[in-house]
């Protein structure tokens, strides 16, 4: 049996969970493995070490007190019926269907909404500015003023004789 | 009588059967309890309180069933539950005094007579086992706790936990690689 897969199983082993065939194959390796039988022994020391807690004192008046409590409980708890609990648990998936067609109706009319308020937006937009204020050298800029001003210098020497 | 036969003749309305079975498994379900919560007055109200679940819902019990199974169903889902809900008010709020006292019962129980230097370091060694154990995720820590403090076998505890004996087998050896990791200062004193 190879080491790896001992291993694994040497907690079931410990606890008496195998078959006979597999226990008495992991008892002959134990006897040559000395890394296995290291791993084993300290499986054997955590299991010692785990049940050294000892359990709870019992408890006299454990039984007084529940009954106690379960007629309390009857004098509070309200009659509700088996088809009143259906009734609340169909209101799950009937609410985050609507929950849903709600948010599809939103997210619609908002689509719309915001599509018209952009179209308008670019209305006002084109009234506002020429396109010829995103052009390489707008109208009115001073780089304008100055390029016309050399045409006009150009002109003027062409002129002159 | 045989469990099944009690929570028959509970289910046909006789209280006695339910009292019954409430004194064979109190010491049990309040142990285990104590395993998952750490705080003996939690464990006991949860105790309380899974018995109080079995009461109402008695009529869900199949006869073909185990009732130990059962019960220990119903214990285990409700201890989660309430260290689902702990660790939600832990981290809603600061820190409160709460997990201290879990630690520092048994300590109360522990120390009753005897050499008070051995009675500290058993109550050292049970606050490391403890934090050991609590440390373990929930599947692994069910299995150990139904294991190796309740004695099921591994096809009892792969019953309760509605699981197959290899996936339990599986678990308790992750479970004790982990624990041997976190304890092995203490295991290497002995």
């Amino acid at each position: 049996m190879i080491c790896k897969n001992l291993k694994n199983r040497l907690s079931a082993y410990l606890d008496g969970e195998l078959d006979a065939r597999t226990s008495s194959q992991i008892a002959l390796h134990l006897e040559e493995c000395s890394s296995c039988k290291f791993e084993f022994e300290r499986l054997q020391k955590l299991n010692m070490f785990l049940e050294a807690e000892e359990p709870l004192p019992a408890d006299p008046y454990f039984l007084s007190r529940l009954r106690a409590r379960l007629r309390n409980e009857d004098r509070k708890m309200p009659v509700v019926s088996n088809a009143w609990r259906w009734a609340a648990r169909a209101l799950v998936p009937v609410t985050i269907a609507v929950g849903l067609v709600f948010g599809i109706f939103l997210g619609t009319h908002l689509t719309e909404k915001l599509s018209s308020d952009a179209d308008t937006a670019f209305k006002i937009s084109d009234s506002y500015f020429d396109e010829d204020v995103f052009s390489a050298i707008p109208q009115g800029s001073l780089t304008a003023e100055y390029t016309s001003l050399n045409h006009w210098e150009q002109n003027l020497e062409g002129k002159m004789p | 009588m045989q469990d099944e036969e009690f929570i028959r003749q509970f289910q046909n309305g006789d209280e006695q059967a339910f009292d019954e079975l409430v004194r064979r498994y109190q010491g049990q379900v309040h142990n285990t309890c104590y395993r998952f919560l750490n705080d003996v007055q939690d464990s006991r109200d949860a105790a309380q309180d899974i018995f109080i679940k079995v009461y109402a819902a008695s009529r869900q019990f199949r006869p073909e069933a185990k009732f130990s199974t059962w019960l220990y169903r119903v214990m285990i889902n409700h201890c989660l539950n309430v260290l689902r809900s702990r660790k939600r008010r832990q981290w809603l709020s600061t820190f409160t005094s709460r997990e201290n006292r879990g630690n520092l019962d048994h300590l109360s129980v522990a120390d009753a007579g005897g050499n008070p230097a051995s009675d500290l370091e058993k109550a050292e060694r049970t606050r490391a086992v403890r934090k050991a154990i609590n440390s373990l995720n929930s599947e692994q820590k069910t299995a150990v706790i139904l294991h190796r403090y309740q004695g099921l076998s591994y096809q009892e505890i792969a019953d309760i936990m509605q699981t197959s004996v290899a996936s339990v087998e599986s678990r308790l050896h992750r479970a004790k690689l982990a624990l041997g990791r976190m304890l092995a200062e203490y295991l290497k004193e002995d």
